[in-house]
């Protein structure tokens, strides 16, 4: 512990904490860029890099959205949903109103205008949704929008005639390559992008002086209202702005090589509660902390599927093995509800807080107050102590 | 087991009058006990009773019984109900199916809503009338009865009460199944000679279901009443309590097939007692642990706190189960041999005749539970001295406090309790459906709807809503043109009145004005 204490004094005093962690990020995204070029990593690697970039998006706009925002919707996979759906429809059959006597075929949309036209559908159906539930309290978003997401994915599954039913919809291809290779690594730099990108603008986003009245509305929605803040329109603008940014996420995520199928499974409830695991284990108050906590856990559980433990001092098992293994199955994901659980009970801002607020100084700065307030310069307070308070 | 139609003529000779006059002196009793200004009328009482005994028999007079505040609007809706349902069957019959305007009908409907709740609360506010409910009465009655409505409401500004609602509502109601009945003229819904008994069956089905469904979502409103939170579990809660009841049963059975040496099979009714007291202990315990320190004031923002630690809760239970069962469908046996209900057909004339109507023998049981369930609730929270604190608890916290009840336990027992309500309709259910671990997430989105349709935080609102949620699904089911989709889309049928309550009442039928 002292020679930790030593370490980090010097790290005050040296190059700053907070000029640590930009080099610390951009180790991590250097790290990330070069990954897919390691020859000796498979396409499952890959693979499950990618799936672990999407849902860092989802889990991170969603803590924009629940974390910042305040607004708690379960409907975050149905919005993914409806822009892989919208997109895919559409580069497939066109747009037709029979009635008016449009019809555009499918050969006009290009992918890029299909994952356009499938993120605004998102947003549209966000902003709807939004007026009609943001004016009432906290949990009607929540109870209104477990029963549409239910609703979308019994709809994609019954009208197969359309969406292919349980066989899933495929999208338009992003990019035609014939390699595998290179289709998955040029797959892996998309997908990177597009969550750097997500999470720019997101971070643009909260904190921007619409992102300071959102986070007013989460502490005291009358106090922000009185201070001449339009409480709803703000709470409709975020929610719709997420759904995009979802919509788009699926889109992307779904056509990017044409190899995955969206399928109405993958908008279950459980799968949305997986996002929001991955979000409070990250922390919510943090984007890049969900993000990374999304990635983390993804990779965690990926890593579980089976557990082996190898037995030391040359010890066998029963039938001669000396390993034991574990095919965890659905106990990883009931494990990780627990961690969820008591992540939420003791560390309300994520397993990741200590390590994001070490690198940003905060507690720094929040020790220096209170020192100052108490009178003594003495560091009793933790990092975490203000956590609870 | 098949009631012979003349056992049907005479049952309805005599059980609707018996209960009728059982009714009339039985339903004054009401009145004892209460204080002088909650005293209901006599008159009224006697009525009500006579009312509802003959419509619904021993289940409207317990209604009644034990809720005096629903016997006015039930009368009233029951009045209604057979009105339009009767007028409607006229007009099906006189109205010439390829009627043109049925699209105009269709389009006019909305559009006279929409004009209609835009323009009146707007006329209320300038003339300064009570503007309460004159949204929803102005929507409804511009769907239901177009322009008129402005001539009903803008002259006079009326105060909208709970008799205009029913009465507009009604009328709404029956403009679509006019609308339907037009556009669709084979379907079994409104196919003359049979749509009287299709449409009593299916209303028979959502009814005895949604009793079931009432019983789910009385656990939920009792949560929130008391607690102030919505339980996020409740689905998985409901699923798990099905899930202990069929292990008992399983391993009941093996345990007392070897002890006597032959195959025994133990009735799942057994089950639901079980399942209650595990199920009421988990909700307890979690209670405890995970939501005490909010009311301690341990936590900052407990209301995202309550939806996030419920939901993690409802998470646990769902893989952990998903792990324990597997993803295979479980059925346990069924509750009594009697494979189904059956009011033999009753020829009433020469072309009209009524019946038959089936009742699924587990399902009509399952009602029975439900039923006997939510009055065995009703008579703990209105009768007992603990069931009183915790109606006092969810009214004023620190009133009921300072009369020496104890908050934090009044909380413990409502979420157990509430838990535990969800877990028996689990279990009264698993003979009925295929179990996997994931029925809770439909489910519980219909007792979603059925709060808030009911007023989150009213028992009476949950009872209502869960039977009127039964019925539309039925309906809406049996009704569709294509029946495939039709039951597929079940839970969309309650998810468009979900859209409609939070659109035209957000507080719901019963519930409390929001702050």
């Amino acid at each position: 512990m002292v020679y930790l204490r030593q370490i980090e004094s010097r790290i005050d005093q040296g190059i700053g904490r907070r000029r640590l962690g930009y080099i610390v990020l951009g180790l991590i995204i250097l790290f990330f860029l070069w990954f897919p070029n390691d020859t000796s990593q498979s396409n499952y690697a890959k693979t499950v890099f990618i799936s672990g970039f999407f849902y860092a998006i989802m889990s991170s706009s969603w803590a924009l959205l629940a974390g910042i925002a305040g607004q708690f919707s379960f409907g975050h996979m149905a919005f993914m949903g409806i822009g892989a759906y919208v997109a895919g429809l559409i580069a497939r059959d066109g747009i037709m109103f029979a009635t008016l006597g449009i019809a555009i075929t499918p050969e006009s949309f290009s992918a890029i205008g299909s994952i356009i036209i499938g993120t605004l559908v998102a947003g549209l159906v966000g902003l709807v949704i939004g007026w009609l539930l943001l004016r009432l309290r906290a949990a009607y978003l929540a109870l209104f929008t477990i029963a549409f997401s239910e609703l979308f994915r019994i709809m994609m599954l019954t009208e197969y005639d359309y969406t292919g039913g349980s066989n899933g919809l495929s999208l338009r291809p992003l990019l035609q390559i014939a390699d595998v290779d290179t289709a998955r690594q040029v797959e892996y730099y998309l997908m990177f992008a597009l969550l750097i990108v997500c999470l720019l603008v997101m971070h643009w986003v909260a904190n921007s002086p619409i992102g300071l009245f959102l986070r007013a509305m989460r502490e005291d929605e009358d106090a922000a209202s009185a201070l001449g803040v339009n409480v709803v329109r703000y709470k409709i603008l975020i929610f719709v702005f997420t759904s995009m940014i979802v919509g788009l996420a699926g889109a992307i995520f779904y056509s990017d090589v044409g190899s995955e199928r969206i399928i109405p499974e993958q908008l279950e409830v459980l799968q949305m509660s997986l996002i929001i695991a991955y979000a409070v284990i990250g922390g919510m108050e943090s984007l890049i902390g969900a993000a990374a906590g999304a990635f983390i856990s993804r990779y965690m559980l990926e890593a579980m599927r089976e557990v082996v433990i190898s037995l030391p001092f040359g010890l066998t098992t029963a039938d001669g093995g000396d390993a034991f293994v574990w095919e965890t199955g659905a106990w990883r994901f009931a494990l990780f509800g627990v961690v969820m659980v008591f992540t939420l009970r003791y560390m309300r801002n994520g397993l990741l807080y200590p390590f994001i607020t070490w690198f940003s100084g905060r507690d720094l700065a929040m020790k220096e107050t209170v020192s100052k307030r108490d009178g003594d310069g003495d560091d009793i307070v933790e990092p975490m102590g203000a956590d609870d308070e | 087991m098949v009631i012979q139609d003349t056992l049907f003529v005479l049952w309805l000779m005599v059980a609707g009058p018996l209960w009728a006059v059982l009714g009339l002196f039985v339903l004054p009793n009401v009145n004892r006990g209460r204080k002088n200004e909650d005293l209901i009328p006599d008159t009224t009482l006697k009525i009500a009773g006579v009312i509802g005994g003959f419509a619904l028999g021993p289940v409207g007079l317990g209604l009644f019984y034990f809720e005096p505040l629903l016997i006015r609007r039930t009368t009233l809706t029951i009045g209604v109900v057979l009105t339009v349902f009767v007028s409607s069957q006229v007009m099906v019959r006189v109205v010439d199916p390829h009627f043109p305007s049925a699209i105009w009908l269709f389009l006019a409907g909305p559009l006279w809503a929409a004009l209609a709740a835009y323009f009146i609360p707007r006329h209320y506010r300038d003339e300064e009338a009570d503007d309460q409910n004159v949204l929803t009465a102005a929507a409804l009655g511009g769907f239901a009865i177009g322009p008129l409505i402005f001539g009903l409401m803008w002259k006079t500004t009326p105060k909208i009460n709970r008799d205009w609602m029913i009465i507009l509502g009604s009328l709404g109601a029956w403009q679509i199944y006019l609308l339907f009945a037009i556009q669709n003229p084979t379907n079994p819904c409104v196919q003359a000679p049979f749509s009287v008994t299709y449409l009593t069956q299916q209303t028979a089905n959502g009814v005895v279901i949604g009793c079931i469904y009432s019983l789910m979502a009385v656990g939920l409103t009792l949560i929130y009443s008391v607690q102030g939170i919505v339980s996020f579990a409740h689905g998985q809660l409901y699923m798990v309590g099905g899930y202990f009841s069929f292990y008992f049963l399983l391993h009941a059975g093996n345990l007392l097939s070897e002890l006597t040496g032959t195959e025994v099979q133990v009735n799942p009714i057994w089950g639901i007692p079980v399942a209650a007291v595990i199920v009421f202990l988990m909700g307890a315990i979690f209670e405890r642990i995970f939501l005490k320190p909010m009311h301690d004031g341990l936590i900052e923002r407990i209301s995202e706190y309550a939806i996030l630690i419920t939901f993690g809760f409802g998470f646990v239970i769902e893989y952990t189960t998903l792990a324990v069962a597997g993803p295979f469908p479980q059925r346990t046996d069924r509750f009594i041999e009697i494979r189904r209900f059956t009011l033999e057909r009753a020829q009433i004339t020469d072309d009209f005749a009524f019946g038959p109507i089936n009742i699924i023998g587990d399902r009509a049981f399952a009602m029975v539970v439900g039923i006997i369930l939510i009055f065995a609730l009703l008579y703990f929270l209105q009768r007992t001295w603990t069931g009183r604190a915790l109606r006092a608890t969810s009214q004023d916290r620190q009133a009921a406090a300072v009369t020496g009840i104890n908050p934090t336990n009044m909380n413990t027992l409502s979420f157990g309790m509430g838990s535990m309500l969800a877990a028996m309709s689990g279990a009264a259910l698993i003979p009925i459906f295929a179990w996997v671990p994931w029925v809770g997430a439909e489910m519980v989105g219909r007792s979603y709807v059925i709060v808030v349709l009911g007023g989150l935080g009213s028992v009476p609102g949950a009872l209502v809503g869960g039977i009127v949620v039964g019925i539309v699904e039925a309906l809406g089911a049996g009704c569709h043109p294509d029946p495939s989709r039709g039951a597929a889309y079940k839970e969309a049928f309650a998810l468009v009145i979900f859209a409609l309550v939070l659109l035209l009442k957000p507080t719901g039928l019963f519930g409390r004005e929001q702050h």
